[in-house]
């Protein structure tokens, strides 16, 4: 009763000042928008530029004339077909891979019983803190002993063991679901692994999708590794090539925006996509465990 | 089925099977971290002791490239280097996070939109961002400086100056970041329960007092978390200085990783560089434990 | 139990279909051998024509073009070799860079095209097949210049052919000389060449304008190993004879104190930044500098970019010569495809190809190089073409060593951007880079 009366009396009486705050929040949000967007904007518009209004003053936002024609020699000239059939080929099979077994480890580590399960998950754990440069040398070692230099083997091979981060946040949310649904599927008879892929996966599927999702984004976006690893054309990912490309096209500006754009263009709409899902999942790696 | 089990029973206990099959689960990571992390760790340190181009047999030379190391003038540059983009990017995409997540936690229209657009920068390519950024800050035709002109200030120098360049990287780094930040801080004010606004209102305490005795402590959570996992990542930082300035102008954008990377595979001593990665390790492993041991004294658990 | 075995059985599905897919993705490249070609077409053309060698080439990116350009006749005038080219990086030091990593993953590279400052150390590595036997076999003193074989000699030995001999040359904008009234830069080399002191007062007098119009002198890249054909036309080097620095030289700082005020104080030159953001070629097309000391490596670019020009001698009349080489590699399966690669690469056929498209400069092939010594080198007057060819004559190369590749990308490039941008002044980054060589060469 007592809330209520303290609810209702502030809004009715600053019924129109909540109004003008709300506005200046509007104006404020919309002013870090721009912020967040205009390289984006940029980008586009400079790639919609001829080389002589790229280096005009005062710049123009919108070009005029606007040349479409830096689309297909940026195209051309960076071999990004291949590229991007690389970078997606890569991203999904490391990020399949890695959901899949993640997500069985998460069950392991959330819903089963074995000695030293708390052990094994310090472990795990402690694996995120060292930095990935510490074994950088000596795993780049370990697949050329493989064989592996320029194939895509070792930026795939390592995901599908699965890794820490995606089984923590996997084991934070089954953690959460009820111990009820195991043991009633216990009593009809199921094993650990039908209850792990049949009841417990299907109720995860969101944060599945989450985690999927931003795993794909870091493969799809990760710069050293195949920079080490890859070393023929054929095999460049987006990165790479784009990479390459600025250092041939370094005073070409508008070309360089427009295959920056080509290259973002998946991103943007898998993330245009999937924000529901990616924004989740970041979610679920602040809750604390 | 049936009848195995129960021929088995003695030994194969439901219990005991499920307990082994719940070890077979998580078996994939523990032979991930075996293969992948453990020997890689320890082969690390042994080549850490050895010179080695990785074309020639390795020879053992002890502590010789620990010495090279700790003697050189780079360690020196390169954590300074590194720190003074941690010290910038990590406080603003935080402080930055913060206010976008305040803004955003009034109940207004739209808060959807704003946030997608916010976290846009994050998941966004690094090379293509760099590429967009360095054109933003070019000297004469940068947008940066042709706004600063406009206003009548001195252009600057962005990336060619060597008191800008890591500033100016770090500033990028903000932009990239702090939707991700909003996020997670979103996440925590949603957490906070409604009923100590309204005790706090009746108390009579202003906006200023309510975040500072009620947001704040119980964000503290959210906010260490931040904190100990931009400290790890920021200390590894190398995709953004390696693609705008190269580690330059000299010296200045040179980071740790970067470091790492350039005696490793530019210059093939494995050995010297495994040592600049164990010192890197040396370095975030005492900052982490740091900051477990500080956050007693700020971080909140209890509400 | 049996639930287990399904499991893992789609495990297995999984990981295999990944392995596949790998293999279909990235074995390719291990074809670098020759073991499987990339794409379909090529598979036809293996069981067509028996079995074709195939040789791996790695070159940096820019190259490519004109590789394809070469193999092209080179590929449908013969069916045993296949040239494979590829190319992952932008630069020569990255090129080099990718080379060690791929032969320290032991992938098989037959050739590799790397810059003179790589040289020496892929030869100290070991790397490298010994042609020498084979060049004064079949390399004759009729067809081939044998000062730039050896030139390229090691103790003795050859492992490589020169992709090109470059030279610093001046590209000047006639346009702009004429709209000063002033006559054209002298195209004569040694004694007779025009001096440092006249080059300076050029930049004065054909600099005009403010801000963003305004009009440059002359323009040389801040980088000690451009800057070293100032230093040549005086006797003067930065390292001496037994490889000690010279980097405390009163005469080389003040060389480059005097470059540092032409771009910081006077702007006769333009700074680095401009350069970097417009592109060299376009200040140079825009008529917005009137002098350009540059690499002939950079030739088709100008000419493309449709500036009005010639060539002179550079100030001094000594300049640098660099030959980029072409180096066969130890492990080569097959070294005499390799070998059969580089001859056609130096072959008259190829540097006709090379100097009709204005590509790579002066060639080692003195027959192509007579015959075509009217057509090469488009835009450029006779007294320009000839000037090109006797800035053969009167180039040294820039000394290098098997550490210099570090010393390049730890000490030089860094000390030169330092100074390029104003950042250090010369005395502090000579007194670095005298420091720097000592510690490395002391090693």
């Amino acid at each position: 009763m007592m809330s209520e009366q303290v609810k209702h009396t502030p809004v009715h009486f600053r019924g129109k000042r909540l109004n003008v705050r709300h506005l200046i929040l509007h104006i404020v949000l919309l002013f870090v928008c721009f912020i967040s967007m205009f390289p984006f904007i940029w980008m586009i518009s400079s790639s919609l530029k001829n080389s002589s209004l790229i280096f005009s003053y005062p710049p123009q936002l919108i070009p005029n004339p606007v040349s479409f024609s830096n689309y297909p020699e940026a195209w051309k000239a960076t071999n990004m077909s291949r590229a991007m059939l690389n970078s997606l080929f890569i991203a999904v099979t490391a990020t399949v891979g890695n959901c899949i077994v993640s997500s069985m480890v998460a069950y392991g580590f959330a819903k089963t019983n074995f000695k030293g399960k708390a052990v094994c998950f310090m472990i795990v754990m402690s694996t995120m803190m060292v930095p990935f440069q510490v074994v950088l040398i000596p795993q780049f070692i370990i697949f050329r002993n493989f064989g592996w230099i320029n194939t895509f083997y070792p930026l795939i091979v390592p995901q599908l063991f699965g890794t820490a981060a995606n089984v923590f946040m996997m084991r934070q949310y089954m953690m959460k679901i009820p111990d009820d649904f195991r043991d009633s599927a216990f009593i009809d008879g199921c094993g650990h692994l039908r209850i792990w892929f049949q009841i417990i996966l299907p109720m995860c599927v969101p944060t599945l999708v989450s985690l999927g999702v931003l795993t794909f984004m870091g493969h799809w976006n990760n710069y050293l590794g195949p920079m080490i690893y890859l070393n023929s054309r054929k095999n460049m990912t987006v990165p790479l090539v784009l990479r390459t490309f600025k250092g041939n096209y370094a005073t070409k500006w508008n070309l360089l925006m427009a295959a920056s754009c080509i290259a973002l263009a998946p991103v943007i709409v898998l993330y245009t996509a999937c924000q529901k899902f990616i924004i989740s999942g970041i979610m679920l790696g602040g809750i604390k465990g | 089925m049936s009848v195995n089990q129960a021929q088995k029973k003695n030994f194969w206990t439901l219990e005991r099977r499920n307990s082994i099959i719940g070890f077979l689960m998580v078996s994939p990571i523990l032979i991930g971290i075996l293969i992948f992390f453990v020997v890689p760790v320890i082969f690390s340190l042994y080549i850490s002791f050895h010179e080695w181009d990785m074309l020639h047999e390795p020879s053992f030379i002890g502590i010789e490239n620990y010495k090279t190391v700790f003697g050189g003038e780079m360690l020196g540059i390169i954590f300074k280097n590194t720190f003074v983009y941690c010290i910038i990017a990590i406080p603003g995409a935080i402080f930055f996070g913060l206010l976008l997540a305040l803004a955003m936690n009034a109940k207004i229209r739209g808060v959807a939109l704003y946030r997608s657009a916010f976290f846009m920068p994050n998941i966004t390519t690094t090379v293509a961002v760099c590429i967009v950024w360095s054109w933003l800050y070019n000297k004469d035709y940068g947008l940066f400086n042709n706004i600063l002109t406009m206003v009548g200030l001195e252009p600057i120098g962005w990336l060619t100056t060597q008191a800008w360049a890591m500033p100016s990287v770090a500033i990028m780094t903000v932009w990239q970041a702090m939707g991700y930040d909003m996020i997670l801080l979103t996440a925590g004010l949603k957490g906070i329960d409604e009923t100590y606004y309204e005790a706090a209102m009746i108390d009579g305490a202003n906006g200023w007092q309510r975040f500072r005795k009620i947001t704040l402590p119980m964000l503290t959570p959210t906010l260490f978390f931040l904190l100990v996992t931009h400290c790890i990542s920021y200390m590894q930082m190398f995709d953004a200085a390696f693609i705008m300035t190269e580690g330059g102008p000299g010296y200045a954008t040179r980071s740790i990783v970067m470091q790492i990377y350039n005696t490793a595979f530019e210059y093939f001593r494995m050995g010297e560089a495994a040592a600049y990665a164990w010192v890197l390790f040396a370095v975030v492993f005492v900052i982490t434990i740091f900051q477990f041991q500080l956050q007693d004294k700020w971080v909140n658990y209890d509400v | 139990m049996k639930r287990l075995a399904v499991m893992l059985l789609a495990g297995m599905l999984v990981l295999s279909t990944a392995f596949a897919g790998c293999s279909s993705g990235g074995g390719n490249a291990n074809s670098g051998g020759g073991n499987a070609p990339a794409s379909s077409e090529a598979k036809q053309e293996e069981k067509k024509s028996g079995d074709p060698t195939t040789v791996y080439m790695m070159v940096p990116s820019d190259h490519l073009e004109t590789m394809e350009m070469l193999f092209e006749p080179f590929h449908a005038s013969q069916d045993e070799i296949r040239v494979e080219v590829d190319a992952t990086a932008s630069g020569w030091d990255g090129v080099a860079t990718k080379l060690i990593t791929m032969l320290a993953g032991g992938e098989e590279v037959d050739i590799a095209a790397v810059s003179t400052s790589y040289y020496p150390q892929f030869v100290e590595l070991n790397q490298l097949l010994d042609i020498t036997d084979h060049a004064r076999e079949t390399y004759s003193e009729e067809e081939y210049y044998w000062s730039v074989f050896d030139g390229l000699m090691i103790d003795d030995h050859l492992y490589g052919v020169p992709i090109s001999i470059y030279t610093l040359v001046n590209y000047y904008n006639k346009d702009m000389y004429d709209a000063a009234g002033m006559e054209y830069p002298s195209t004569a080399w040694g004694k007779d060449a025009w001096t440092f002191e006249d080059w300076k007062n050029t930049a004065n007098q054909l600099t005009q304008g403010e801000g963003l119009d305004r009009q440059y002198g002359v323009w040389i890249e801040y980088q000690l190993e451009r800057t070293a054909c100032f230093l040549f036309s005086e006797g003067l080097n930065y390292w001496a004879d037994d490889l000690t620095p010279q980097f405390d030289n009163a005469r080389i700082r003040e060389v480059h104190e005097d470059l540092y005020k032409m771009v910081h104080t006077d702007k006769t030159m333009p700074n680095s930044e401009l350069v970097n953001t417009t592109g060299m070629d376009q200040l140079f097309a825009d008529g917005k500098v009137a002098n350009y000391i540059t690499g002939t490596w950079s030739h088709n670019s100008i000419f493309e970019s449709g500036a009005n020009f010639d060539v002179s001698a550079t100030p001094g009349g000594t300049t640098v010569g660099y030959v980029d080489v072409y180096i066969p590699m130890a492990n080569t399966k097959h070294p005499e495809a390799t070998q059969a690669v580089l001859d056609y690469l130096i072959s008259y056929d190829a540097c006709v190809i090379k100097y009709e498209n204005n590509r790579l400069g002066p060639q080692v092939n003195r027959r192509a190089t007579e015959d075509c010594k009217d057509k090469c080198f488009a835009g450029l007057s006779p007294e320009g073409v000839e000037c090109i060819f006797d800035s053969l004559d009167n180039c040294k190369p820039l000394t290098v060593f098997p550490e210099w590749g570090e010393f390049l990308s730890d000490s030089l490039l860094p000390a030169s951007n330092m100074m390029a941008v104003g950042e250090s002044t010369v005395d502090e980054a000579f007194d670095k880079l005298q420091a720097d060589a000592k510690a490395l060469l002391g090693k």
